[in-house]
């Protein structure tokens, strides 16, 4: 769903738009139908007087006309007309109309009045295709939002005129009907937050809980003098409403991924095993106007968030005139499950019973593959991921078979109650009985799924979780895997200032200073080359910032040779096991370390400093950002994509500075993540990049470099040279406070920022949430061109 | 597989920042002797390679024979260490320390005959000269990459010398004047991969590096 049609409900000038829209198209109406029917199939369409906002809407055909008898001087109402199928068969063209699906359907619309208007008619050619089996069980978008349409898949039977969508009570127009999927249009004044969806087809019912958003955007002022600027808001409202559980990546809804790719080429949706994201795309449209942070800002929403869904800016007119900013929300979530609802009448107290539990089990089902999702998210082994989504997609099947049997039961019961034969319940009862007391899916849910593997390591390195299982009362692990810090990123405190050329202003700002100036240096150096004879160490950098009054944590894991069988010797299980124990605790050692280092940075320090040394691995299926490791397998990694996402939660707002070194192979993954953590606030990998400065985590200026590009190895050279950088600047800060010259670390801010971080192979700077303006950001070495090197 | 930025003043710049990484050998890092020379046969070629030693090979004579056991005897037994340049080649069982449970395995594995092709090691917490380092390569690498094995004896390319796999799924092919070794995409994880190397001189060496 994409709420690209934000124009209804945005800035005023947009309204402009609204009006010549109207006008231009007053005649025309069109014919929407479901687009994958095949011939036989029963089917429900319906007339609208916008087909153009219907093109390219997912599963919707659009066939366009123009309605009879209009008039120039009146906007037409579908209500004053009929839409006939077949002699005798009208429906009002206000509502939907159903038919079966042939190779041509003629379709007569005329005026329900007395009017002398000749009818339309229209023949309207279906492929022959031959009917798909529907799917078992119902699901949806967990979001939906006023005004746009919804889509329901499931078993339906295709006749609107037997279905009903409420939507907390509000009936919904049901747009287009077949024998899998149901449209409807959600209620334009639908209140954000959650909601419930009664969904009714015959005799057959389901119910959803979903989140109604709404994107809100509003200015200050709607009319600009030259030079005068003004506050926006973006706000998606209702988000905070999203269940946990929907918060996984999944397909993406009609064309959203390609309007999506359209604004950000490189942007790539994550799969069912990586957490799922509302994208939101702020976009200046008017060449009048400068947007603060760029004229086209992606912002990527995830769970947990905290504080708001949204984005405040500002527009600065270059000429006076209005302005028009466009929203675009393009969710990738994963799709609810409808939960079972009774049918309508009377089942016997038994097979209601049987029903529940039937509908409990499968709730049980989905929990585990959710569960599965959260334990696997981010695994590297592609066999691996296959069998986990393998087996998730048969958790999902066997669900959806389960909640179809409860209503199977549930109706044929009814049926049997109102004296009506069932031949079918005698049956229906013992294969509800067998699947309450399935041995292989209860043995399913009673065993551990996921071996627990060197490797599958989402949340720590160096640590494996033990799989929950459905249907214990174990409470499951909030979802979905979020980056290993427990910290609570702070909110941008200000809004991206613009360009502003007074003198005056000029002075106020450099009266304000970085609220963590003075607060010291707090440095985390993580090794992973101490202990190889050729290999450069970080010792001496290491030394270097202690020397320099930093707060210093260095971490040189000594990890023992796991033995493995040689000429000489057969290692034993017990020998192999205390070596994978004693390196299990270097793990924790480097896990320890990464929270300590972030706790002193939460509670505010001038200049944060993360330096890793090492082998580092490219970016590989579940490991986007690839990982940070030993040069022997030491049994797990550090993931780059949590390492820098915790820390970069840690400093947001908290520091002046944030500054870090990547001294591996591939190393060019973390300025490039660094950059989408600083402007996106995702660590994917994949976003494109964009400016978006309220969200650096500094206030003054954030850097990171690599030594080597996020696509090549290097050498072992290499390393060692691109750390003298690092050096040459600490070694600049020792001198300048041996000489009692620094009260601060400003300088050394200034040095790692610029002739540090711009000589390096990849490298990644912006001047701060509170200096930035665009475009100053310095990108290099990861597939992003610079905006000031191009 | 060099860095583009490796340019000729960067590495006059680390030749001046080398005695600063030998000052930085804190933690008991070993650091060999020549440490410079040794380095700077390496400090080009990829992150990670190092010189390989031969398992056994106590006094880095080329060979696994009595002599090295009688020096692993001896240091097992508290006696001194001269003649050992390579205390690494003596933990034959990788438990960081040499003692009587290499000694014994040691007096097994010779007691059977001359050791046709010793295995070649990685990488230790023990010390190692390299005296006369001939082989250099990586500890391991990744299911689909690529493992290069490179002859740091001048002695020795890869015209006259071969790499080939003896076990496990990979393939060997000289690559300039090394070789490089590509591990199938199909290779189970944390499998072991065996390569047979001989020498020009026709001495024999295998080197076992795992896929993770």
């Amino acid at each position: 769903m994409t709420c690209h049609r934000n124009y209804r409900k945005g800035l005023a000038l947009c309204f402009v738009l609204v009006c010549l829209s109207t006008i231009s198209l007053a005649q025309s109406a069109g014919v929407l139908l479901p687009q994958n029917v095949g011939i036989g199939e029963q089917a429900s369409g319906s007339i609208v007087l916008n087909p153009n906002d219907w093109q390219n809407v997912a599963g919707i055909r659009v066939i366009p006309f123009q309605l009879p008898n209009s008039s120039a001087n009146a906007a037409p109402n579908l209500s004053d007309y009929l839409v006939e199928i077949n002699p005798g068969q009208s429906f009002p063209a206000s509502g939907a109309f159903s038919f079966k699906v042939e190779q041509n359907l003629k379709l007569m619309i005329k005026s329900a009045g007395a009017s002398k208007a000749q009818p339309v008619t229209l023949n309207i050619p279906f492929p022959s295709a031959a009917i798909t089996a529907p799917p078992q069980g119902f699901t949806t978008s967990p979001i939906a939002m006023g005004g746009l349409m919804q889509t329901i898949r499931g078993p339906f039977q295709g006749d609107a005129s037997n279905a009903s969508v409420l939507l907390n009570n509000l009936a919904a127009p049901i747009i287009a009907e077949s024998q899998s999927s149901l449209f409807y249009l959600a209620p334009e004044n639908t209140p954000a937050g959650s909601a419930d969806v009664l969904v009714k087809d015959k005799d057959r019912k389901t119910h959803f809980t979903v989140a109604v958003l709404s994107l809100q955007m509003s200015a200050d002022k709607l009319n600009l003098l030259k030079g005068e600027s003004t506050a926006f808001h973006v706000l998606v409202k209702g988000a905070e409403s999203l269940p946990p559980e929907s918060w996984w990546g999944g397909e993406a809804q009609g064309g959203d991924v390609d309007t999506l790719h359209k604004l950000l080429p490189n942007f790539h949706p994550p799969t069912g095993l990586d957490r799922g994201y509302l994208v939101l795309i702020i976009e200046n449209l008017s060449s009048n106007v400068v947007m603060s942070g760029g004229q086209k800002i992606a912002l990527t929403f995830t769970y947990p968030q905290s504080g708001k869904y949204g984005y405040d800016g500002t527009l600065t007119a270059t000429k006076a005139g209005g302005f028009v900013v466009n929203g675009t929300l393009i969710p990738f979530l994963r799709k609810q499950p409808g939960t079972g609802a009774s049918t309508d009448g009377t089942a016997t107290s038994s097979d209601s019973q049987t029903a529940t539990a039937l509908r409990d089990k499968a709730q049980q089902l989905r929990t585990h593959s959710d569960t599965l999702r959260q334990q696997n998210s981010g695994n590297t082994d592609s066999r691996v991921r296959k069998k986990i989504e393998d087996e998730i997609a048969q958790d999902n099947s066997n669900a959806d078979k389960l909640d179809q049997l409860a209503y199977d039961l549930e109706k044929a019961s009814i049926n049997a109650a109102n004296g009506q034969g069932s031949s079918t319940i005698s049956e229906l009862r013992k294969d509800a009985s067998n699947q309450l007391n399935n041995p292989v899916l209860q043995a399913k849910n009673d065993e551990p799924q996921v071996p627990a593997k060197p490797g599958n390591t989402p949340e720590h390195p160096g640590t494996t979780s033990k799989p929950n299982t459905p249907g214990t009362t174990e409470k499951p692990q909030e979802t979905p895997h979020t980056p290993t810090t427990p910290e609570i990123p702070k909110t941008p405190t200000s809004t991206p200032q613009t360009p502003d050329n007074s003198t005056t202003n000029k002075k106020k700002e450099e009266k304000n200073d970085c609220p963590q100036r003075g607060k010291g240096c707090v440095a985390l150096v993580i090794d992973f080359s101490a202990d190889y004879s050729f290999e450069f160490d970080m010792s001496t950098v290491s030394k270097k910032l202690s020397d320099a009054g930093c707060d210093t944590d260095y971490i040189a894991p000594k990890f023992k040779d796991v033995p493995k069988e040689s000429l000489f010797s057969t290692p034993t299980a017990a020998e192999i096991k205390a070596a994978q124990d004693h390196n299990q605790a270097q793990w924790d050692s480097v896990n320890d370390a990464e929270k300590k280092h972030r706790e002193k940075v939460a509670k505010g320090v001038e200049i944060a400093i993360e330096i890793t040394n090492g082998h580092g691995g490219e970016a590989a299926p579940g490991l986007p950002c690839g990982d940070v490791e030993p040069n022997d397998w030491r049994g797990s990694y550090l993931r780059r994509d949590d390492f820098h996402q915790g820390n970069y939660k840690a400093a947001n707002k908290n520091v002046c500075s944030w500054f870090t070194a990547d001294l591996t192979c591939y190393g060019g993954l973390t300025p490039k993540v660094v950059d989408e953590l600083e402007n996106l606030t995702t660590a994917t990998c994949k976003a494109a990049s964009t400016i978006a400065c309220g969200n650096h985590a500094g206030w003054e200026a954030d850097g990171s470099m690599s030594s080597a590009k996020s696509t090549d190895t290097c050498t072992n050279g290499s390393v060692w040279w691109q750390s003298g950088y690092v050096k040459e600047a600490l070694d600049a800060e020792i001198k300048r406070r041996a000489a009692g010259q620094n009260k601060d670390y400003s300088t050394l801010i200034q040095a790692l920022n610029s002739s540090t971080v711009k000589s390096t192979t990849a490298r990644y700077t912006d001047h701060g949430y509170a200096k930035d303006h665009p475009p100053v950001h310095a990108r290099g070495g990861y597939g992003e061109k610079s905006s000031d090197e191009q | 597989m060099r860095n583009h930025r490796m340019s000729s003043r960067a590495a006059i710049f680390l030749l001046a920042l080398l005695p600063l990484a030998m000052s930085g050998q804190q933690r008991g890092k070993f650091v060999p002797p020549d440490f410079d020379r040794k380095m700077e046969a390496l400090k080009n070629l990829e992150h990670g390679v190092a010189p390989l030693f031969v398992l056994g090979d106590l006094n880095e004579d080329g060979v696994v024979d009595e002599k090295d056991l009688q020096l692993a005897q001896a240091y097992a037994q508290g006696n001194a260490s001269a003649g050992i340049s390579c205390l690494a080649a003596g933990d034959l069982n990788s438990d960081g320390a040499v003692d009587a449970k290499d000694v014994t395995l040691f007096q097994q594995a010779l007691k059977k005959g001359p050791i046709p092709a010793p295995p070649l090691a990685y990488h230790s917490s023990l010390r190692c000269d390299y005296k006369n380092f001939f082989v250099a390569s990586m500890s391991g690498t990744r299911v689909g990459g690529t493992l290069p094995v490179h002859f740091l004896d001048p002695r020795f390319n890869a015209q006259n010398s071969s790499v080939t796999v003896q076990s496990g799924q990979a393939t060997a092919a000289k690559n300039g004047n090394a070789y490089r070794v590509q591990v199938a995409k199909t290779a189970p994880k944390e499998s072991f991969i065996t390569l047979a190397i001989t020498l020009a001189d026709n001495r024999k060496y295998t080197y076992t590096f795992q896929v993770h």
